[in-house]
């Protein structure tokens, strides 16, 4: 492990009393943008509504990799959410929460068991109401995302900066990314189009400036001042922070949901986007499963049933059923019509919403003994792709906001 | 075979260099006859090519002990960049798959850079020592002597990684190791017939100049004055990573014109990369940084380097005032000090090693252990173990370091013997005494420097040699310095223009 130097090491409570000698200009043009990390928390705390602690938010942020945090993104439907902020620490997560709820926009209370939770204040909702539409929330895909958008960013600022030296000959820059896999791929790129750099890049220009112009002006120019080129490095994030009147995890943030509103663009439309395309077309995102449930994923996958799985790996149908419930969280084609029928799900669905529950025991006595734990699981994980377009989940499940 | 004329081709080859160095040639032809060399340089001066060049002369693997991650990489990309390719680095940073990766194509490199701890582990050893070692390195080495200024516990262990890869060739680079620290790197590394190239190490273009302060603020003014005055490349030390971040919003108040950031390690990894780019390439000014900056940066013209804050010691200092004009140009060395602030240097002494207190708990904690299983419980042990005993990474590994030693531990086995590990708690407690001790006299030295009035450049060298050269232009502030003959020049006005964002895009792409 890397130790930092004795230097490195914050131990000493500095006071600048000078400091607030400055006017601070700061808060001039208050902008929204600078308020997206508190939106989120709210906006995450606001489906989770007190049925989990409110770490359980700062799991969710910086993608826990544990079933249960999966499980809760599918059931509170915050899975654009998961794994957005990886970077984020557990320490500044606590400040921002704390600052929510000493200015009443989040309530909390201690359960039995001493662990807090929180909900969103009447003030809060109120918050969310007004700013929501201007919080750049739907640009997030965090479940789909999460390690494809990061694999994307590299490659391509490494590729831009690649193309902007190459094509003028310039040989010896220092690069801006250090990964081998990066570096592999972006040479084999730079191969394939070597000498066409010029062509490749005006194809870039346009792909980026159409994408661009879809969001906002500002979100368009912070994006950009990030990628280094010929003989210029890009910002970083705390340069950014300053240019543009944002708080740093505002500006992580905002360029993470950049990021995943351009990928999910290119991969919709990749016949109109094809130099970005090209970037990430070969990319699968690694499924993190169990040994024992990846070879189920593979059989599954090779069109076995559950049953036919169960006798080939001599395993009971419950832990084939186990198995299944985790692939659906991570696999968003997951057939789920052929294990719930439409008349199943609706009373799975009536039965979570009579009971507030999204406990399976609880659920389970609610509906007809034909139905299995196992549909029940399945239907946690997908229940808000059951919802009719327009219509909220806690409006559906709950009849009724917070 | 060797001859002149052959290194300077190479040289030339490799490097597009004409001539070489004071000093390097030398080295150089030492180590290509298989000779142990310790080299001391002073800052600066091309250390870093006594080993580059021989790596790609001599026919196997040349591997080289670097403590400053940053530093590796820096080297790393700055040699592929003059297509020096056969070159890798293992830190704690690149991922495992990398790690694997080049452990399995190791014959495809002539220079691995990695970091000591990281040298330790059995796995790494298994594979190094299949290799051809042609040359050990070990840069930074005054890290060995636990009465250097930047002691790492890891490199302790080197003597006994060097025999274990079968004696291959060592070379020893410093810039600040004082005969008593030379002598200890010979001791460690178990080589007493090591060459010594001992060269001085005073810098005859650097000036000193220190200013006292009553308070803060007028540390902020001082620095103010400074940055008016002297033009250029700026390097602002502090030693912490908050304060780095607030003067550098303050400075860029007060002195719009100016582009100034700040840099620490606790950014990541590609912001660092930006920050220090920006830097060599002229886009910022001045950096206010942590010492975690400047030991990998290697830019020619920095003319200004100011010390918010003092070092523990004057090694320490040499080092970091080092980053200055390195381009042979006249360059100021500013150090500010205020009427406490020897209590910075004095608490991060104290919290360095681990005290009796806590010793005594992870003995005790140890001791429950071996009762039960004889076992240090995880499995990656030398992953969070250290979180297990609760005492930072750095401790940890000092104490194990020690209770291997002293047979207390082995790997995993824990060998419980009271009166033996009585004997040794007694042992450790008076040996981190005595060592504070001698750090809190490094420290004294330091502060006395700052507060002398004979010259500066006398005081701070003659502890290390005897003699120094003339400075090539004003000396210290106590000899008396002219600000207004520095080089300044009006800065021409930063017209920010505020490009459109489509304009950007199209200047970053296709322009
Ligand atoms: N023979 C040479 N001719 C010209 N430039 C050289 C020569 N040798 C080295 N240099 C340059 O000198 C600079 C400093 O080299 P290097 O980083 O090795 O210094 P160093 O002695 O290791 O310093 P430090 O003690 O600060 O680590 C580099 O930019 C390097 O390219
Ligand atoms: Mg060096
Ligand atoms: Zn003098």
């Amino acid at each position: 492990m890397y130790t930092p130097s004795k230097a490195d090491m914050d131990f000493i409570p500095w006071f600048f009393s000078y400091l607030t000698c400055y006017p601070s200009n700061f808060y001039h043009e208050m902008d929204v943008i600078r308020l997206l990390f508190e939106g989120i928390i709210l906006a995450a705390a606001k489906q989770i509504n007190e049925e989990r602690s409110a770490s359980s938010i700062f799991h969710l942020l910086v993608g826990n990799r544990n079933i249960q945090t999966i499980q809760d993104a599918h059931i509170f439907a915050n899975q654009h959410f998961y794994g957005i902020y990886k970077s984020l620490k557990k320490p500044l997560f606590d400040e921002r929460l704390r600052d929510l709820i000493r200015r009443g926009l989040l309530d909390e209370t201690v359960n039995e068991k001493g662990r807090s939770m929180v909900s969103v204040s009447k003030k809060g909702l109120e918050w969310l109401n007004r700013n929501q539409a201007e919080l750049p929330i739907h640009y997030f895909r965090g479940l789909e995302y999460r390690e494809k958008a990061e694999v994307f960013y590299r490659r391509l600022a490494l590729i831009i900066q690649t193309f902007t030296n190459t094509k003028r000959n310039h040989f010896t820059f220092i690069p801006v990314i250090h990964d081998r896999e990066v570096e592999q791929f972006v040479r084999k790129f730079y191969h394939r189009l070597k000498g066409q750099e010029q062509e490749y890049l005006e194809t870039l220009y346009v792909e980026l400036e159409s994408l661009l112009s879809k969001l906002q002006e500002k979100e368009a120019e912070m994006f950009i001042d990030r990628f280094s080129g010929y003989k210029h490095y890009g910002k970083s994030l705390d340069q950014l922070a300053t240019h543009y009147n944002m708080d740093v995890s505002d500006v992580r943030l905002l360029l993470t949901g950049i990021i995943h509103f351009i990928l999910n663009h290119i991969e919709k439309e990749n016949n109109h986007y094809q130099a970005l395309y090209a970037v990430i077309a070969d990319y699968k995102t690694p499924v993190h499963l169990s040994y024992s449930t990846g070879k189920t994923y593979r059989l599954f996958q090779q069109g076995y049933s559950p049953e036919e799985i169960a006798k080939l790996r001599r395993l009971k149908i419950n832990t084939i059923h186990d198995h299944l419930a985790e692939i659906a969280l991570y696999d968003p084609d997951f057939p789920i019509t052929s294990f719930v029928s439409v008349k199943e799900a609706e009373e799975i669905l009536a039965a979570m919403k009579r009971t507030k529950s999204f406990k399976l025991k609880t659920i389970k006595d609610e509906v007809s003994p034909t139905i299995s734990y196992f549909q029940i699981r399945l239907m946690l994980v997908f229940q808000h792709k059951w919802q009719k377009e327009g219509e909220h989940v806690d409006t559906k499940v709950f009849g009724g906001g917070a | 075979m060797l001859t002149q004329k052959y290194l300077e081709e190479e040289l030339r080859k490799h490097f597009r260099y004409d001539s070489f160095r004071t000093g390097q040639r030398e080295i150089i032809s030492d180590i290509l006859q298989g000779k142990n060399v310790l080299g001391i340089l002073p800052t600066g001066s091309g250390k870093s090519l006594c080993y580059q060049l021989p790596a790609l002369l001599l026919d196997g693997l040349t591997i080289v002990v670097s403590p400053l991650i940053s530093l590796m990489i820096d080297q790393v990309n700055e040699l592929k960049a003059i297509s020096y390719k056969r070159v890798a680095t293992i830190n704690s940073f690149i991922g495992i798959e990398e790690k694997e990766f080049i452990l399995q194509h190791l014959h495809r490199y002539k220079l691995l850079y990695i970091s000591p701890e990281l040298l330790q582990q059995e796995k790494m050893l298994e594979c190094l020592k299949r290799m051809k070692v042609s040359l050990f390195v070990v840069d930074e080495a005054h890290c060995i002597s636990q009465w250097g200024h930047d002691f790492r516990p890891d490199y302790l262990k080197l003597g006994k990684i060097i025999e274990q890869l079968n004696h291959p060739p060592v070379l020893a680079l410093s810039a600040t190791a004082p005969p008593a620290v030379q002598e200890d790197i010979v001791r460690n590394l178990h080589l007493p017939q090591m060459v010594k190239h001992i060269h001085p190490m005073d810098r005859a273009n650097l000036t000193f100049v220190v200013e006292h302060v009553a308070s803060e603020s007028e540390k902020y003014e001082q620095i103010l004055t400074y940055l008016q005055k002297i033009s250029g490349p700026t390097l602002i030390y502090f030693s912490s990573r908050n304060q780095t971040e607030e003067t550098a919003k303050i400075l860029a108040e007060k002195l719009p014109d100016v582009n100034i950031a700040f840099y620490h390690g606790g950014m990541e990894p590609m912001d660092r990369i930006h920050i220090q780019q920006q830097f060599m390439n002229g886009q910022i000014d001045v950096v206010c940084c942590t010492s975690a900056f400047g030991m990998g940066i290697n830019k020619e013209d920095v003319r200004l380097v100011i010390h918010f804050h003092m070092p523990a010691e004057m090694e320490a200092y040499i080092q970091e005032v080092g980053r200055a004009g390195r381009d042979g140009n006249p360059s100021m060395c500013l150090l500010l000090y205020g009427p406490n602030d020897w209590h910075v240097p004095k608490t991060l002494i104290e919290n360095e090693l681990p005290q009796a207190e806590e010793i005594r708990i992870v003995m005790e904690q140890l001791k429950g252990l071996a009762t039960q299983s004889a076992e240090l419980p995880s499995k990656e042990w030398t992953g969070t173990i250290h979180e297990f005993f609760q005492i930072n990474e750095t401790k940890w590994r000092f104490l194990r370091f020690h209770f291997e030693k002293h047979g207390m531990m082995k790997g995993k086995k824990i060998d419980y013997d009271e009166k033996q590990w009585q004997a040794v708690y007694q042992h450790l407690v008076e040996w981190i005494r005595k060592r504070n001790i001698h750090k809190m006299q490094k420290l004294g030295e330091m502060v006395e420097w700052v507060n002398t009035v004979q010259c500066l450049r006398e005081a701070l060298y003659n502890k290390f040699q005897s003699g120094y050269s003339q400075p090539i232009f004003q000396c210290c502030s106590n000899c008396g310095i002219e600000l207004d003959e520095w080089f300044s020049e009006e800065k021409p006005k930063r017209v920010k223009t505020e490009l459109d964002w489509r304009l950007k895009l199209r200047k970053l792409l296709v322009e």
